[in-house]
């Protein structure tokens, strides 16, 4: 697919990025290298409380490592997002939720850009937690939850197709991980 | 050398109903599965709003569900409730929401079922608390697993009558407690039952 008419735009390492997703509309993460993650928070345009929602996934799901054709889930049970690439394989992480900042500053930085672009999103207290990509947590015996390396390297990609008018929160992870490159294409962005 | 508590104060939840009651720091509180089989769902708020959080309860553990000695992490990355004691077999579940009108009426069921999800919710405006949004619940007796696939199951739990789980509330929280009006997943003639919930208060020094 040719994203050139939507620029994507590089989100170096502690960087956030937020806007509005059209419904239809393809959105794409390429990893500019190995070691690269990021955070993804994401919520109905029209209603800040219906969000993104793991727990949900997991419900509607009934798995807890999604593949390529899965849907994600709000918090009403509506599908949000489908996984139509995931070069990595099994690269988004459910399980754990990782800003690397606390999550007060992370919302501190979110909450404000959404003021400045004018964006709707819940109260502060409501906000949703995050879905990491290029992250995989394995179960273990007894139920450990455990690390398990994504073998991300440069060009790497994962891309969603966005089910309804949403808007999309991302922060990139850790602070000398490579860029990531966010692209939306071929509907609108706002 | 065991902690000296006073009183116990006992409360019966009936089947498909919730309450919601104030634990002070130190209090100790216990769910017992009076019938067998049956799930309770639970969330804990402070004074200053933080809600309990099953996503940062599995990443602080690294665990689907604390260990005896482990805790329910509220959404301020602090501790709630420390699991003392728990004489089921398990499991528990932290990881999907808790039932709601859509799922009823998705599943054929009609969106007036009871529900945790409503159960909280009234139970909690009873004691002036208003969410914005349904935190994921701290499902006791869940029957719920993962196989090597990632494949989740949830069947019957397996709780037997009497089965207790205890906390002991690291901070001041209400805690709700909803005996899961759930009976789409159940087989017959298992239907949803009373449940009771105990508070030890440490005795006055």
């Amino acid at each position: 697919m040719n994203y050139s008419k939507h620029a994507p735009h590089a989100l170096s390492a502690s960087q956030t990025w937020l806007d509005v997703v059209r419904a239809g509309s393809r959105i794409g993460f390429k990893a500019r290298g190995p070691g690269v993650g990021a955070a993804i928070f994401a919520w109905s345009h029209v209603d800040p409380y219906e969000q993104l929602s793991d727990a949900y996934t997991f419900m509607e799901l009934r798995r807890v490592w999604p593949a390529i054709g899965d849907q994600f889930y709000t918090t009403l049970r509506r599908p949000i997002l489908s996984l139509e690439r995931d070069d990595p394989g099994h690269s988004i992480d459910l399980l754990r939720h990782d800003c690397w900042w606390p999550r007060a500053r992370c919302l501190d930085t979110l909450v404000e850009q959404a003021k400045a672009k004018a964006i709707p999103a819940p109260l502060r207290r409501d906000w949703p937690y995050a879905v990491n990509i290029f992250a995989r947590t394995r179960v273990g015996d007894d139920g450990d939850l455990i690390d398990d390396p994504v073998g991300t390297i440069q060009g790497s990609q994962i891309e969603f197709i966005v089910k309804f008018d949403v808007v999309v929160a991302v922060l990139a992870a850790g602070i000398s991980s490579p860029a990531i490159d966010i692209y939306v294409g071929p509907g609108q962005e706002s | 050398m065991a902690e000296p508590f006073g009183e116990t104060i006992r409360i019966r939840v009936p089947a498909r109903e919730a309450v919601a009651f104030a634990l002070r720091k130190g209090y100790r509180v216990g769910v017992i599965d009076l019938a067998g089989h049956q799930g309770v769902d639970c969330v804990a708020i402070t004074p200053g709003g933080a809600v309990s959080c099953t996503r940062t309860t599995r990443a602080i553990n690294r665990r689907l569900f604390p260990k005896i000695g482990q805790s329910i992490y509220a959404d301020d990355d602090e501790a709630m409730l420390t699991l003392l004691d728990d004489t089921s077999s398990g499991p528990h579940g932290l990881l999907v929401p808790p039932c709601d009108p859509i799922m009823y009426r998705l599943r054929g069921a009609g969106c007036a079922h009871p529900s945790c999800h409503d159960n909280f919710h009234h139970a909690l405006a009873r004691k002036g608390i208003r969410l914005g949004r349904t935190p994921p619940s701290i499902c006791l007796f869940q029957n719920i697993e993962i196989d090597e696939a990632g494949h989740i199951a949830i069947g019957v739990n397996t709780s037997k009558p009497g089965d207790k789980i205890t906390f002991r509330a690291h901070r001041d929280v209400v805690f709700a407690v909803s005996a899961c009006p759930n009976d789409v997943f159940k087989r017959p003639p298992l239907q949803p039952t009373d449940i009771e919930v105990t508070i030890d208060m440490p005795q006055a020094v």
